[in-house]
């Protein structure tokens, strides 16, 4: 009896941490293609973190936090990109509503990105030196750990 | 998907059992001490994680499936406290003879889980040009963080294990508590983290560790040798 009031004490509690945010007030993703992408990467000279994610995808979302605290660290050395496959535009900005989503992410229904990139399934994370010139590449779900040392990387070789 | 943490934990579990297999007579104040030590390490994970998806935003309720990401993070903090929480919880008559008791083997589990990035690639931290650094992938040296921070769990356990029979209750349990605070709060700068990482929480340990060791020697009463007396 003490059990179910504590379990069911939990569950209000933690369903009164859930968060309702509705998309009204962002605007839809902008389309990207492998040129527009490979110009934009070869302009930046900041080193970029590029991720593909897509709402649907469980992992996306526990590394959607973690990169974005990522960019508020880093964000001032370390160009951020998003870009979102496989998705509608109303789920994707869903997705960037709930977790805060601060830094620019495009929309490529076709995971044109990925494939002219190299890489396997979502999420997918790159590591791209200032210009473009080399590409470090992490497949699946990222953590705290790898994703720090994959920029820390970046910046020791600027 | 990865499963790399699978070593670690393969590690962690392995270093537990072994020092419990050397430390019999644990069982004479523990029932079934690596039964308990496991439901602490799982209680804590599933409660870490749930502390870390709700810290970051994110409902367990309405995306249960985001549990089982443990690589997407574990709340440190609130994983030290389930997992103590959970000792309590099997032990309730006996809690603080069975946490020092259990102290030397998890901190052993500590230690395995640790080492076990050497299976796992995940051992680097800060840049380093010491002798014994490793090379990341790109070419760049580190500290091996990780390891560091196994060695120092495999000394303290040790010490832990030849401090029995604790000079009062909960002596050995707060002594461990502090040892695995400060040598997280030493290693924590070497690890590749965002912002301060789990610094506060390392620091609360050591204090809340110190004063259960003040505390419980203000009020101790002489150990009960008859019952502490086998090394466990």
């Amino acid at each position: 009896m003490r059990i179910s009031k504590f379990l069911a004490v939990g569950l209000v509690v933690i369903a009164a941490c859930s968060s309702s945010s509705t998309p009204t007030d962002i605007e839809d993703l902008p389309p990207t293609s492998p040129e527009h992408m490979q110009q934009l990467l070869g302009a930046s000279d900041q080193p970029v973190v590029l991720n593909i994610w897509a709402s649907w995808c469980v992992p996306c979302r526990s590394e959607a936090p973690l990169l974005n605290a990522a960019h508020d660290e880093f964000g001032e050395d370390v160009l951020f990109i998003g870009v979102d496959v496989g998705d509608t535009q109303g789920n994707a900005k869903e997705f960037l509503a709930e977790f805060g989503i601060s830094f620019d992410n495009y929309f490529d229904p076709n995971a044109s990105i990925r494939a002219d990139l190299g890489g396997v399934g979502v999420p997918v994370t790159y590591f791209i030196s200032a210009g473009g010139g080399s590409v470090n590449r992490h497949n699946g779900v990222i953590d705290e750990r790898t994703l720090v040392l994959g920029i820390s990387d970046l910046l020791a070789g600027e | 998907m990865e499963f790399t943490l699978l070593y670690a934990a393969v590690f962690g579990i392995g270093a537990m059992w072994l020092s419990l297999r050397l430390s019999p007579k644990v069982g004479s104040v523990v029932s079934d001490p690596f039964g308990v030590l496991m439901a602490a390490a799982m209680t804590g994970l599933f409660a870490g994680r749930l502390g870390a998806m709700i810290l970051t935003g994110t409902n367990p309720l309405t995306h249960p499936a985001d549990i089982l990401l443990v690589r997407g993070g574990v709340d440190t903090g609130v994983a030290s406290m389930a997992a103590l929480g959970a000792i309590w919880w099997t032990n309730r008559t006996n809690f603080v003879k069975s946490a020092d008791a259990l102290a030397a083997s998890a901190l052993f589990g500590l230690a395995g889980w640790q080492a076990g990035c050497l299976f796992r690639d995940a051992c680097l931290g800060t840049t380093s040009d010491l002798p014994w650094a490793m090379s990341s992938a790109s070419g760049f040296t580190r500290h091996p963080t990780e390891i560091y921070a196994a060695i120092g769990f495999l000394i303290v356990g040790s010490l832990i294990r030849r401090a029995w029979p604790p000079r009062n209750a909960g002596y050995l349990a707060a002594l461990a508590l502090v040892y695995a605070s400060l040598i997280r709060l030493v290693t924590e700068p070497l690890r590749p983290v965002l912002g301060n990482g789990a610094i506060v929480w390392y620091l609360l340990g050591t204090a809340v560790g110190l004063a259960a060791i003040r505390i419980g020697s203000f009020f101790a009463a002489p150990p009960d040798k008859s019952d502490l007396s086998p090394p466990p």
